[in-house]
């Protein structure tokens, strides 16, 4: 295909009229799939949202995106899977049908490339660790039961740790990285286009990265259950001689897994904000705080009984406080080893932007781009003059100029 | 009309640092630059903790026997154990007094405080319905009618037609508003074996004789130098709480018929024979001082659990030989259990446990092994940041971030 040299396609509203009648539209659309760029004039609205329909129904995997500005693209921009509407001098029509609405056209490119590559590289994050903070919170009930007679007794206790962890402890690490993240700045994602294809290929989410974050909740709720289990051993670790119990042993593995998720969520996000910070760790000191007051209201209110007394066997004991520190980076150990390896040795293109950005690395060719541009307009220019076959008697500026442009005689 | 202002509206959003996504932020990359000296930061800390603990756990005393095949193959005479049931030397059991007298091995001083345990496996405390089996009420010395308490202690809520007591004397079926105290699963199964103090057979140590004061060099059989254990504090502090004593609640005629003791209690081996005929305001258990049974309703978070028993918080246990006499009550062998003795001393991470230390030695020592690796892959062959030709457009094979060609885009 590249050594083709690009065709254009221009069609106007009274042959589409032909081209889209049934028999034939399908070989109207291989044809234009074909050429880089093709260009429908004088069409009315419903041709508009019939050639987009086109596109969208019969080209394979296609994510199509329409954008005007005015009320004749309203059914284009609703046709499509990503409506743009340009809100202005022709009314507010096409803006008030569309996904999006901006205010100029060249914001588009910034809609794209950077809106819609941080939108992208925010959600499968976001998606990714949502599943996997919660599966690795309930495998390690799983692998409790296998030492419970899988009697379904819960090892954390129900309404400060497992309800309240999708409500409070766990909740604002998503948010932040949904809502703050930056995986590469908006200079960057405007520099260099070409990151746009991450989205367009599915890279950041995907069957297997999805597959591979659950495996690694496997992974993180072993490593957690099962050190904890022998760190328990069987219920001598107090330093003052006495037992521990079932409940004071499953607080000490709840707050390893709200730091483990902490580390995790530390290691994934790219950009800290003061509310990255203010989420991934004051979540967890949020639960260190307010987890000792609630060991005393908890059961006087009869909400969790099971928590009286629990908490000094837990915080007085130095075996809690060592394997806290242990535990948790002991399971991050493997992601931050891959992490290290994956950006130094089998680097992606935006991790290399990730560094040009934080380096600020100069573009080993700066002055390239303007050149190619520059050469381009005189080009184009010579061609015009090259092409036009008679003289004006007027001056070659204003409406006289864009005549003659158009004039193809 | 007061002056105002001709503005004109504008959608435009505020240009601030939160609106326009251009807040002050840290992007911290995993560099060789930061990334070693981490591994070697982490291996520093964490080596010497994990030996510090490694030796901390490696300096705890501990003996561990396993009595539970004392009753069907120790003799009425002393003789040393078929199997290997830990350093028992020589043990026996009396059938009339159901006590297995075991010798066994100090092989070093312990020194105070010694902790006394007993050691059960295969015993589920951590089961569903085990788990939630009392009443807080009851145990907390509040007086319920037997239908108001709670359905967790079910089916040791309310004893059975036809149970049972004796009443000033006389053996009587006619209870009411009968109720299990305490009631419950948990407090039924309480272990009920008792464990006494120690005698010392042989010693090289010295003694001190309490009530004389003189001093005894070594000892025996005859001299009857004893190591006692005491149950107290050995229950949580703060369990005192929870567990009082209901007596005053009922007027003494009430009891026998009103509180019933759960149905294992009453097995003329356990606890003496104490409950056999009932409760009586003489034997009724003050839930507030025995710790034992507060020690017991803590349910263990695994099948193979100790709890703790006697301490004693001033003497050493010299090495030597040991004796100790068992009564036997408890069953095991209907779950496929085992119960042991354990005396034990304690370090900060608790009992003989060296797993922290080893964890953390291996965690620390891993984490220097991958920074060395590292390191050497780092000085042989580095990457450069941020260099341009690793981007997938300027290599050879040309497309940004791979993808194929494509014929043609059309559904096939």
């Amino acid at each position: 295909m590249d050594n083709i040299e690009p065709m254009a396609l221009i069609i106007d509203g009274r042959t589409l009229d032909f081209a889209l009648e049934d028999d034939i539209k399908l070989t109207f659309l291989e044809l234009a799939t074909h050429c880089k760029a093709v260009v429908c004039c004088r069409v009315s609205p419903l041709q508009k949202a019939l050639v987009v329909k086109l596109v969208r129904k019969n080209v394979h995997d296609s994510v199509t995106l329409a954008i005007g500005d005015g009320a004749n693209d309203v059914g284009m921009i609703q046709a499509a899977h990503v409506g743009v509407g340009i809100s202005g001098q022709e009314g507010l029509q096409a803006a008030r049908s569309a996904d999006f609405a901006i205010a100029q056209f060249r914001f588009l490119r910034k809609l794209l490339l950077v809106h819609g590559g941080w939108a992208y590289a925010r959600m499968s994050k976001l998606i990714c660790y949502s599943f996997y903070k919660n599966i690795t919170l309930y495998l390690i009930q799983m692998w409790f039961a296998i030492n419970n007679a899988w009697s379904a007794q819960t090892l954390f206790e129900t309404w400060s740790s497992v309800s309240s962890y999708n409500v409070a402890w766990s909740v604002f690490q998503p948010f932040v990285m949904g809502i703050f993240d930056q995986y590469v700045s908006a200079r960057m994602l405007d520099r260099y286009p070409q990151l746009y294809h991450l989205g367009q290929r599915s890279v950041f989410y995907n069957h297997k990265v999805l597959f591979s974050w659950v495996l690694n909740s496997f992974y993180h709720s072993l490593f957690i259950y099962y050190a904890w289990h022998f760190v328990y051993g069987e219920g001598l670790f107090m330093p003052d001689g006495r037992v521990g119990d079932n409940w004071s042993w499953g607080q000490m593995v709840y707050c390893s897994v709200l730091a483990t998720i902490g580390w995790k969520a530390a290691l994934v996000v790219d950009s800290w904000v003061k509310f990255t910070y203010i989420a991934i760790i004051g979540s967890f000191v949020a639960f260190m705080v307010l987890f000792p007051p609630y060991t005393f209201v908890g059961p006087i209110t009869r909400i969790s009984p099971e928590l009286f007394n629990v908490l000094r066997p837990m915080f007085a004991s130095p075996a809690f406080w060592f394997g806290l520190l242990l535990i948790p980076i002991g399971a991050n150990l493997r992601d931050f080893v891959w992490k290290y390896v994956k950006r130094t040795y089998f680097p992606k293109s935006y991790h290399i932007i990730q560094e040009v950005q934080k380096y600020n690395i100069p573009d080993y060719r700066p002055r390239m781009e303007w050149f190619r541009k520059a050469v381009h307009k005189v080009r184009m220019i010579q061609r015009l003059k090259r092409s036009r076959g008679f003289a004006f008697s007027q001056t070659e500026t204003g409406q006289v100029g864009l005549i003659s442009k158009y004039d193809t005689t | 009309m007061p002056p105002q202002e001709d503005r004109p509206k504008t959608k435009k959003p505020a240009n601030t640092a939160f609106k326009q996504q251009r807040l002050k932020a840290w992007q911290p990359i995993l560099t060789p630059k930061t990334v070693l000296p981490t591994f070697f930061i982490i291996g520093a800390i964490f080596v010497p903790i994990g030996i510090g603990l490694y030796i901390a756990s490696d300096k705890v005393s501990q003996v561990i026997f396993d009595y539970t095949f004392c009753q069907k193959e120790a003799t009425s005479t002393f003789s040393k154990p078929t199997k290997d049931y830990g350093p028992i030397t020589e043990w026996r059991w009396d059938a009339t007094s159901r006590a297995c007298t075991v010798r066994f091995e100090v092989d070093e001083n312990f020194n105070p405080p010694v902790f006394l345990y007993y050691r059960l496996t295969n015993f589920y405390q951590n089961h569903r319905r085990y788990v939630k089996s009392f009443d807080t009420d009851q145990l907390k010395g509040t007086r319920k009618s037997s239908d108001k308490l709670s359905t967790n202690c079910d089916p040791l809520k309310t004893p059975p037609e036809g149970t049972w007591v004796m009443v000033n004397g006389v053996n009587t079926t006619s209870l009411s508003d009968a109720q299990y105290y305490p009631c419950g699963l948990i407090a039924n199964s309480m272990f009920s074996d008792e464990i006494g103090d120690l005698t010392c057979i042989s010693s090289d140590a010295q003694f001190t004789d309490k009530t004389t004061g003189e001093q005894i060099q070594g000892c025996s059989t005859g001299t009857q130098i004893s190591y006692l254990f005491q149950p107290r504090s050995i229950a949580w502090p703060s369990d005192a709480d929870r567990f009082k004593s209901i007596k005053s609640e009922f007027t003494e005629a009430e009891i026998p018929t009103k509180l019933i003791p759960p149905p294992m209690w009453r097995s003329p081996n356990a606890f003496g024979g104490r409950y056999v005929n009932g409760y009586t305001a003489e034997n009724l258990p003050d839930l507030h001082t025995w710790e034992r049974f507060q020690v017991w309703m803590r349910t263990a978070g695994l099948p193979n659990f100790r709890k703790l028993y006697g301490r004693n918080n001033g003497d050493v246990l010299p090495k030597g030989i040991w004796e100790v006499a068992i009564t036997d009550n408890f069953p095991v062998e209907n779950f496929a259990g085992t119960k042991s003795v354990v005396i034990s001393t304690v370090s900060i991470i608790g009992g003989k446990n060296p797993f922290l230390g080893v964890a953390y030695m291996a965690v620390g020592a891993i984490c220097w092994a991958l920074g060395l690796v590292f390191l050497l892959r780092h000085m042989i062959k580095p990457r450069k940041l941020g260099d341009h030709t690793y981007l997938s457009w300027n290599q050879p094979q040309g497309r940004a971030d791979g993808g194929g060609e494509r014929t043609s885009l059309m559904n096939r």
